[in-house]
């Protein structure tokens, strides 16, 4: 059930009718856990039995944790919380990428293990991070224990982040399920706005791009250097349509229904350097990073060296956690380097003095390019595949080109634009007044545009196969 | 003021702009809005409709045919692979049709590849091949007959209509692969082959659509217009997708072996009977990515076939193999497909028109 198709929008508008229709707030509570768990069920219903698995284990594992005596204790069930819930997403996600890269170690051996058959259950990744969150934040104190399984049910299972995040950090969302939600123009308005800026940057312009950037990837020795590069511009122009207008429908959709979700993106290729970018790209899995991982493993408190390595570390898991690919693995451990030298680079002082503008484009400029071609290895199927673009990328080897295929991008880029700064208003608190006819027209102009102007093919987004 | 979103965000300001709401400040202002909303709704609708109509999207009208089925008359817009904007005149002939009475006629029969929606008027290979041999000093003019889903046994059924009404000196008939699937094997279409033994007969249905459309006359407007169209044949091809047939539910079911070269032998032999002054035109599908892979046989044996008939044929695979290999430029896909995929683009017609020019300079000439 993709937040663009109409079935989404049925689910949205029943839902939406019974929060308003329902003023008690465990009734709305029930109302959007069943929501969310027959969305869940419409990708396959087969693994509603694990979201509630491990909702439930969570559950039990966190009164353990809260009703513990001694430290010994409370460490041990967030232990066995934290091992229980990896163990799932290693076993689904992973076990085959260990058992097939075991596999060549072993071949030569002359041993050959075979490979499971499993289903990667869409969202294992963010649903894992949620539940592991929501333990440590409870030992930590960040967040009280809720003695009702509801809340915690549905912080893991709303739908609107269900799938592909963002994570949400249960401090700030279980405080609103206390008191009832409503249903009001206010909300309704906000909400629809953002859900409608994410829909264009998903099917205007992700969708647009995507033909254009699948085929060279797809074929990735026929192309010639400029052809290649447009391929690769035009997959971080999809990626971040694609995940960014996700999360913005997300965001979208909790506000019509009254909950309040963090911004995901800012901006991310406005960028200045490696760790700006971070702090504007995928903001819920960085900070989940930072505060469950690097500051775990000491953070910046034990000396340079440490906080090199540590950032390192970070971003080679976050690369893994993208995929079960050696790919994902040198996407982030190139990231991890980069964050890595640019600290380094801080600490030391050692950037060359010059003028602040020059500076500031010089650095930007500088991260664009990084960021887009560490986008290859992310996109790739193979390292072969990753070889073969980086040498076409800087080999005029062939003559192969597909110069009208950069109509996509000429037609996308701006209409990312148009669609980056609704979205920027829109977090600014600058959005339509739906009040008024001016605004209405504005908003239903946009709204056809996106029937008018669409692929006729829409394609899943990209972040469901985390 | 009525502004709904002045406030920083977070949920208990946005209650309480809720619960202070202006409709209690204005008892009227829900009414106001409502309306200005259908108003603002409506307006936008019309602005993208025109808009859609001109640029984007717009369907011919269908009437009927007098062989059987229903044509396309009326202006079309099309931008769903290339863009174009063009229109098909009252006998179904794609625009430009020939000025006055020229000394020779070409008819040119085809599926959508013919019809050639994809590209611009000028880009047609039909009409391109016209403009060619008009600078050659020939009187000459080309009537473009495609039809999206056209396939032998229409191009057989039709012949005696064209032959009375416009008495063609040559007749032109592109095939490709799909011409040699299944998919015209069943009533869904006006024309279709019906088995009988070992041998086909053309069976013609009368036209279904109007009957259709005369019982609803009150959505004919909802139906022609434009958004509606998009909007439907998204929901269309969206279900298609969910359903796991990708851009199209239709699933070519191919003939294959003895089958196959049967029913290439019955096209060629019955075109051969319907228009004495034949050409033919193989768009061949070529894997640009493998050209090593040489697809469906039917190519090799419509080959044999016509050389056995005395069938004159054009088969386009090695000349847009040898463009591709020369200028790294694909003949098929668009700006909003991808290189080698779907229709041939102005590339693919402008060597159609090279080869087909070429071929009946020869023979118009003798």
């Amino acid at each position: 059930m993709l937040f663009t198709s109409l079935p989404y929008f049925l689910l949205l508008a029943v839902v939406l009718v019974y929060l308003w229709r329902v003023k008690d707030v465990n009734a709305q509570k029930i109302g959007l856990v069943v929501a969310s768990y027959f969305f869940y069920a419409q990708w396959d219903w087969r693994f509603v039995g694990l979201l509630f698995g491990l909702s439930a284990f969570t559950f039990v594992c966190c009164k353990k944790v809260r009703r513990g005596n001694d430290e010994k204790s409370r460490k041990a069930w967030v232990g066995i919380q934290v091992a229980g819930s990896l163990a799932t997403l290693g076993y689904f996600k992973y076990a085959n990428f260990f058992l097939q890269s075991a596999g060549s170690l072993l071949h030569s051996v002359g041993l050959r293990p075979g490979l499971l058959n499993i289903i990667l259950p869409v969202g294992i990744s963010f649903i894992v991070f949620e539940v592991i969150s929501y333990t440590v934040d409870v030992y930590r104190g960040d967040t009280p224990y809720e003695e009702s399984a509801l809340d915690l049910f549905l912080l893991v299972a709303f739908f609107p982040h269900l799938i592909a995040g963002p994570i949400i950090k249960p401090k700030t969302f279980l405080p609103q399920l206390k008191i009832p939600t409503q249903i009001t123009p206010s909300n309704l308005s906000s909400g629809a706005q953002l859900f409608l800026w994410g829909m264009m940057k998903k099917v205007l312009v992700a969708d647009r791009v995507a033909p254009f950037a699948d085929t060279i990837f797809n074929h990735p020795g026929s192309f010639g250097a400029l052809t290649t590069w447009g391929a690769v511009v035009a997959y971080a122009i999809q990626i971040y349509g694609d995940f960014s207008g996700y999360t913005d429908m997300a965001i979208g959709s909790a506000r019509m229904m009254g909950y309040e979700i963090p911004r995901n993106f800012n901006l991310p290729y406005f960028a200045l350097n490696i760790t700006d970018f971070w702090r504007r790209w995928h903001i819920s899995l960085s900070s989940w990073l930072r505060d469950y991982l690097y500051f775990p493993l000491g953070g910046n408190r034990k000396g340079y060296a440490r906080t090199y390595l540590n950032l390192a570390i970070v971003m080679l898991l976050g690369g893994l956690w993208h995929g079960a690919s050696w790919n994902f693995v040198l996407w982030g451990g190139i990231h991890g380097s980069a964050l890595a030298l640019h600290k380094f680079c801080v600490d030391r002082k050692v950037f060359p003095p010059m003028p602040a503008p020059i500076a500031r484009y010089l650095s930007w400029a500088i991260t664009l390019i990084f960021v887009i071609t560490v986008w290859v290895p992310f996109r790739s199927s193979s390292w072969d595949t990753t070889i073969t673009i980086f040498r076409h990328m800087y080999t005029p080897t062939t003559t192969f080109t597909i110069h009208w295929m950069s109509n996509a991008l000429l037609f996308a880029i701006p209409i990312l634009f148009v669609a980056d700064l609704g979205t920027t208003r829109w977090h600014e608190g600058r959005r339509l007044h739906l009040t008024r006819f001016r605004d209405q027209f504005a908003f239903c102009f946009c709204a056809i545009a996106v029937l008018v102007l669409s692929p006729p093919a829409a394609s899943p987004f990209i972040y469901f196969q985390f | 003021m009525h502004g709904l979103d002045h406030s920083p965000s977070g949920r208990n300001c946005l209650r309480y702009n809720a619960s202070v709401s202006d409709v209690q400040e204005d008892p009227g202002l829900e009414g106001r809005v409502f309306l200005t909303g259908i108003g603002a709704f409506v307006c936008a609708t019309i602005l993208w409709e025109l808009v859609a109509r001109r640029a984007v999207q717009s369907q011919p009208a269908r009437i009927p045919f007098e062989p059987g089925g229903q044509i396309s008359t009326g202006r079309v817009v099309q931008s769903d692979e290339g863009y174009s904007r063009t229109s098909f005149d009252s006998r179904g002939f794609r625009a430009p049709v020939p000025n006055g009475k020229p000394r020779k006629t070409v008819l040119v029969l085809g599926d959508s590849y013919t019809e050639a929606l994809q590209v611009s008027d000028r880009e047609a290979f039909p009409e391109q091949t016209q403009t060619r041999l008009i600078a050659k000093g020939m009187d000459i003019g080309f009537y473009n007959a495609g039809v999206s889903g056209g396939a032998p046994p229409r191009y057989i059924a039709v012949g005696p209509y064209f032959q009375r009404t416009l008495q063609p000196d040559e007749v032109v008939v592109q095939l490709n692969e799909s011409d040699f699937s299944t998919d015209y094997f069943d009533r869904a279409h006006n024309f279709f082959p019906e088995k009988t033994g070992d041998e086909y007969k053309v069976v013609v249905l009368p036209s279904a659509g109007k009957q259709r459309m005369t019982k609803l006359p009150g959505f004919s407007t909802l139906l022609r217009s434009s958004l509606f169209q998009m909007a439907s044949k998204k929901v269309v091809t969206g279900k298609a997708a969910a359903s796991g047939n990708g851009r199209s539910s239709k699933v070519s079911a191919k003939l294959a072996g003895a089958e196959l070269r049967r029913y290439i032998q019955w096209s060629v032999k019955n075109l051969r009977s319907a228009y004495a002054n034949l050409t033919l035109i193989y768009v061949p599908y070529i894997n640009y990515y493998n050209l090593d892979d040489l697809g469906n046989p039917c190519e090799a044996i419509l080959g044999e076939e016509c050389g056995r008939a005395g069938v004159n044929l054009i088969d386009m695979r090695d000349i847009y193999v040898r463009h591709f290999l020369a200028t790294g430029v694909c003949p098929n896909g668009f700006s909003n497909t991808s290189p080698g995929k779907g229709h041939i683009n102005a590339v693919g017609h402008a060597l159609l028109a090279e080869a087909l020019s070429e071929r009946l300079e020869a023979r118009l000439l003798h």
